[in-house]
């Protein structure tokens, strides 16, 4: 009998743990097939002819240049497409290729399709296009004058608006002992994933098309292609390839890619490879909005917060893209983390004759976060309070309520973190220095940020929040799993295969993850807003507690005793204190006595309520808690900031791969401290100069700084095993944290980002006169 | 991927190399950046590899020269324990240079043929004198790196000429140097602004020979000959290193561009010149 | 065109291929030869993640042209000498391959740290990597991996 042969499950593998993640191994041989790894028989390549110009009427495309190439199969304009001209992602305002006017340098206009890569390279400038150019509008402030031209031909000059109204902020003010206000700038951001976008069409039996390729969001792309090639859902499969970065950079825009080389496969009836280069990605794919902060905080003499009023501007790029949903965030999240009963936000997304924008890693939330952040340090100067102690007085808690008067009633871990960072840096000690040098001569300065992050979609994106799982137990007790949100390094697979196995009762190696097939798992909606932890491993518990009770059932007959008497760990099930079967030799059973070992699984995301007039309710369901302490040397006769050290905490609610959460955050931080300090992307009359990575710089290993990841879990009972989510919040919230610290070392605040020592010599400088 | 028609072929010999010159083409040594200039675009239609070249390998040394061959690459140089030794600062330009994977393939002579004003070991071989030996089918020179270079991305070469070798004169006494790179973050970057000190000390501690280079501040790299000659015959100090500063900054000549302003690199021109002698002031 | 007859030793073992002159070394590991593991991140050797062995020292080979490593030895991370095995277990055991589009460059280039280096403190991890970017893990993880390899290749 094979109840006495039990192996037991090695604990590294439940929740909580830091088991190696099963995507790996295949990445550091280099065997992971990424998209431009994959190959096809009778593959063809596809490239794009882009728009030189910000603004300019297309008077003619003459492709027969390059049809005259032998190997060039195809050169397909706007006239070709056989559905709508429209990619959606929240108004379907964005053609897939311009048709009279190109509005961004960059724009879409031909899809070359040739025989070899090389070839649709070289046919790119035989596809003759005359242009006349028209006058451009760069500059968000230019197009918010009511007089300027209109940009977006549909949306107009603002493609979103929000705000919030809660309160009498008037009166807020009014009862104030102390008021700061200041403007904030914040760059660009671009995501610089390692792989740049790239797709593989193929044209499937029954006039279908299959998508594979780098991306988040395999659903938006279906509903992009539904759009563009007029099929149904049900004949458009949509398959992720291993992707090599997102950040939110393959949220919205691989649409345009996908749909291109659906467009060309359909067409040509071809597969079809389009990869882009580092300069056309550059170029052409969403950044992080460029943003302008006006903002204003009210306080009374013993440092309690009275009154918030902001001024949010982001600079959209031609079309609303996720625009409007990254501004939405923003406007909820900018006042901070902190119980202010007067707020008024109002919120502007600006079309340009620039590269649309769209969604990064925080989401409209870093800009507005480095302007309140920074506005909360010169609020405690004025007020003589230490800035901890401030954000501490102010703290949101269990009870109070957020900015938008969502009332919190668990998981609110904010004080908790502040707490541990404050312990594990040297705030106390560096704020109390007597010696305002290092002995190399520089100057140092320390320097404080928190926020608050809510998870998932939240009202906005109320009718996406919800997603798909399927989990199968085969006859040895493996177990294959599969969920409709995406692995992008971020150890997403890892993370669910835990939840699963947690919750089957197996341990994780066990678990296999399928690759995301929308023909395999319903919308799940997208994997961004760090929602897919919470999402897909709600799921996947659904459908795992279903298949647990059939295996105990099972056990339970078997044995010969009663369900009741059934418990399990991780890899075993205990039918009585004296007897024990594996999960394997459970799964023999099940599948021998015809029982169906295959279950499908459904999460809805937590009820939010909102009320757009007033910008009041449950903007989201739950919210993670940050809070950093930076530590910079500066030099003030060139003005290079170091970065010495970054403790970084936040409240996820439960780390499901211990391992894995800290990287998030190391690498959340890093991406944050190029954001403040390297990161710069230079645009000039909306062209990106040096769109490559010698142009835009990225921290590279020598800049790194000893960063200390700090995780709280304060559990949230809806999320699986108290999870909430991590993805974002590690990098929202450095740049103020760093910006403070500069401005304790120099005396004087950076207000623009990035801060490069071109600025901060200036500012010094600016100090001295 | 190439968007231009690209092609390259290998010379085995310096003859087979003038032969394959004369039908036209551009030299291919380490690659590292013609091959990303022919990338964004750059007319390179034909690229004559030189890797294959014997009599290009290598550094070869005498009692009175360093002789470093085209093909020799960064990580040669920087590694060579008699460049180590006596030429400190070009020793430091190469620790800074790009990357290990670039240092392993670019070349000296590629650096100096590019003639960009960041070329970051052109300022240590203009504080060292470097000299060049320019071949070409029947012809022969020598010509000071400091001639040689015109202007941004122009020298003297002619077509059909190549520069087969960079000599450094050795002479005797303490060499000392130091080299200051500017650049976006702390490695793999592009300089903003550079500078290489190379001086040569007597017994005493005084000064019997110096080079001062600054490097991306104006149209080519910069010599710095007023602020040397304050230092001929005395020792470093703290108050000759100030004046220095001052010589620099209003000798150079920079520009705006994207990765900095004329603004911000004329001050810190001052400020690293002044570090760099500083910390051969320490070293005595 | 594939006119060129190039020869070269490609992870230990001996391989001929027709060619076009035009060619990368990258272009032909990946089109040629199918050895997808090195990755072109950006075309210019500002990013590493092309790195390979040319000649017993690491190279960009998106900056290489093909015809360079004629009569070359070439090493790429599926050749990877089995001694340097725990390097690659010690980047799953610290988390340093997070979507790991980059991992095969990093492993590379600290394999021609640790073959000049059995003892590498901090700095000389970060020099050697410098070539190297990641945009997901903040390189923390991978410093520690290549320390936890490096004490036990020893």
């Amino acid at each position: 009998m094979s109840t006495s042969a039990i192996s037991k499950a090695p604990s590294t593998s439940v929740v909580g743990a830091s088991p190696i993640r099963t995507d790996a191994r295949a990445k550091v041989n280099g065997e992971a097939r990424y998209i431009d790894d994959l190959s096809f028989v009778g593959l063809t390549f596809a490239t794009i002819v882009r728009s030189p110009h910000p603004h300019a009427r297309i008077d003619s495309i003459d492709p027969s240049g390059a049809l005259a190439l032998t190997g060039v199969h195809a050169v397909i304009t706007a006239k070709d497409i056989p559905g709508k001209n429209k990619v959606p992602i929240v108004f379907d305002d964005q053609p897939l290729l311009a048709e009279t006017e190109v509005r961004y340098v960059g724009e879409p206009v031909a899809i070359v399709v040739a025989e070899s890569q090389r070839l649709a390279l070289r046919a790119l400038e035989l596809v003759r296009i005359t242009y006349t150019e028209l006058p451009a509008i760069t500059d968000p402030l230019i197009a918010l004058d009511p007089n300027s031209e209109k940009v977006n031909p549909t949306l107009g000059n603002i493609v979103a608006y929000h705000k919030v109204r809660k309160g009498d902020v008037e009166k807020g003010f009014a009862e104030a002992d102390v008021i700061v206000s200041g403007e904030y700038r914040t760059g660009y951001q671009e995501h610089a994933y390692i792989e740049t976008n790239g797709m593989v069409a193929i044209p499937e039996d029954e006039g279908g098309i299959a998508v594979f390729g780098s991306m988040q969001c395999p659903f938006y792309i279906q509903k992009g292609l539904h759009y563009v090639l007029g099929l149904p859902f049900a004949k458009l499969r949509v398959v992720q390839a291993v992707t090599g970065g997102a950040f939110g950079g393959k949220e919205d825009a691989p649409s345009m890619p996908a749909c291109h080389a659906a467009l060309a496969a359909y067409i040509t009836r071809k597969p079809v490879k389009h990869i882009m280069t580092r300069e056309e990605d550059i170029t052409c794919m969403t950044k992080r909005h460029p943003g302008i902060i006006r903002m204003k905080y009210g306080a009374k003499k013993d440092g309690t917060l009275v009154a918030c009023e902001v001024e949010y501007i982001l600079n959209s790029g031609v079309w609303a893209t996720l625009s409007p949903v990254v501004l939405w965030r923003g406007t909820i999240h900018a006042p901070g983390p902190y119980k202010i009963e007067n707020i008024k936000v109002d919120a502007k997304a600006v079309a340009t004759h620039t590269v649309p924008n769209g969604a990064f890693r925080g989401f409209g939330q870093p800009q507005v976060c480095f302007a309140n952040e920074c506005l909360m340090d010169e609020l405690a100067s004025k007020l003589g309070i230490d800035p901890i102690e401030l954000r501490r007085r102010n703290a949101l808690e269990i009870g109070s309520e957020t900015a938008t008067g969502h009332k919190l009633t668990e998981s609110v871990g904010l004080k908790k973190v502040i707490e541990q960072v404050v312990q594990e840096s040297r705030w106390v000690d560096g704020r109390g220095r007597k010696e305002r040098r290092l002995p190399d001569g520089r100057l140092y300065g320390i320097g404080a940020s928190t926020c608050f992050y809510g998870t998932g979609l939240g009202a906005a994106g109320k009718r996406l929040d919800r997603a798909g799982a399927f989990i199968q137990v085969d006859v040895d007790g493996s177990v294959q799993i599969a969920v409709g949100t995406t692995e992008m390094g971020q150890g997403h697979n890892m993370a669910l295969s835990q939840i699963a196995a947690q919750e089957l009762g197996t341990v994780a190696e066990r678990v296999t993850m399928l690759p995301v097939d929308s023909s395999r798992v319903p919308d799940s909606g997208p994997t961004v807003a760090s929602r897919a932890t919470l999402m897909s491993g709600g799921a996947l518990r659904d459908a795992a507690k279903k298949i647990r009770l059939l295996l105990h059932e099972t056990v339970a007959r078997r044995l010969n005793v009663p369900i009741a008497d059934i418990t399990f760990e991780p890899g075993t099930i205990y039918a009585k204190l004296d007897a024990a079967v594996s999960f394997d030799q459970a799964a023999q059973w099940a599948t021998e006595d015809r029982i169906h070992l295959a279950q499908q699984g459904w999460f809805t995301a937590p009820n939010t309520e909102w009320n757009p007039e007033t910008g009041l309710g449950e903007a989201y369901y739950i919210y993670t808690f940050t809070c950093n302490v930076a530590e910079v040397a500066v030099d003030d006769e060139t003005g290079e900031v170091q970065v010495l050290r970054i403790v970084s905490g936040h409240d996820i609610g439960k780390a499901i791969n211990r391992r894995e959460s800290e990287g998030q955050i190391q690498g959340g931080v890093v991406q944050g401290m190029g954001y403040a300090l390297y990161e710069d992307l230079v645009e000039k009359d909306g062209h990106i100069l040096r769109p490559n990575f010698s142009g835009y710089i990225l921290p590279a290993t020598g800049d790194i700084p000893d960063i200390k990841p700090i995780i709280v879990e304060e559990p949230y009972s809806e999320g699986p095993f108290g999870a909430k989510g991590l993805g974002e919040p590690p990098l929202i919230a450095i740049a103020p944290a760093i910006a403070n610290a500069i401005t304790d070392a120099i005396g004087i605040r950076p207000k623009q980002l990035p801060m490069t020592p071109e600025r901060i010599l200036l500012l010094i400088e600016e100090s001295k006169k | 991927m190439f968007q231009v028609p690209v092609c390259a072929v290998r010379a085995k010999t310096l003859k087979d190399l003038f032969i394959l010159l004369n039908e036209g083409g551009r030299i291919l040594a380490g690659g590292t950046d013609i091959i990303a200039q022919a990338k964004e675009g750059a007319p390179v239609e034909r690229m004559i590899d030189i890797t294959g070249i014997s009599e290009l390998r290598g550094i070869a040394v005498t009692p009175k020269k360093v002789s470093i061959g085209a093909t020799a690459s960064i990580t040669d140089v920087m590694t060579h324990p008699v460049i180590r030794a006596e030429f400190p600062a070009l020793v430091m330009a190469c620790d800074v240079f790009a990357s290990p994977q670039i240092r392993n393939r670019a070349t000296l002579s590629g650096n100096i043929a590019n003639a960009s004003p960041a070329g970051d070991t052109l300022p240590a071989l203009y504080s060292y004198d470097a000299v060049l030996q320019l071949r070409g089918k029947s012809s022969k020179r020598s010509v000071p790196i400091i001639e040689f270079i015109l202007a941004p991305r122009k020298t003297l070469l002619v077509p059909g000429e190549i520069i087969v070798e960079i000599t450094l004169n050795r002479g005797s006494g303490d060499h000392v140097g130091s080299f200051i790179k500017m650049g976006q973050r702390k490695s793999l970057a592009i300089s903003k602004a550079m500078v290489s000190v190379a001086a040569t000390r007597s017994t005493s501690g005084t000064v019997k020979k110096i080079g001062i280079a600054l490097g991306a501040v104006a149209p080519t790299i910069i010599r710095l000959p007023e602020a040397e000659e304050l230092f001929l015959g005395k020792k470093i100090t703290p108050e000759l290193a100030e004046e220095a500063r001052r010589i620099a900054e209003k000798t150079v000549r920079p520009i705006d561009d994207i990765r900095s302003t004329a603004d911000y690199r004329r001050k810190v021109s001052g400020v690293i010149v002044q570090r760099a002698l500083l910390r051969l002031a320490s070293t005595v | 065109m594939n006119n060129y007859e190039l020869t070269l030793t490609l992870n230990g073992k001996p391989v001929t291929r027709m060619i076009d002159p035009a060619d990368t070394l990258l272009d032909f590991l990946r089109e040629t030869v199918w050895l997808t593991g090195s990755k072109e991140g950006c075309g210019k050797g500002e990013c590493g993640a092309c790195t390979v062995f040319l000649n017993g020292a690491t190279c960009n080979s998106c900056l290489v042209m093909a015809v360079q490593a004629d009569g070359a030895s070439v090493t790429t991370i599926e050749g990877l000498p089995e001694k340097f095995r725990p390097l690659q277990e010690a980047m799953l055991e610290t988390g340093g391959a997070q979507c790991g589009i980059c991992t095969p460059g990093f492993i590379l280039s600290a394999v021609a740290l640790l073959e000049k280096n059995s003892d590498p403190n901090d700095a000389d991890i970060r020099t050697a990597l410098e070539g190297n970017l990641c945009r997901c893990t903040g390189y923390i993880k991978i410093f520690e991996a290549v320390k936890l390899a490096a004490e036990r290749i020893k």
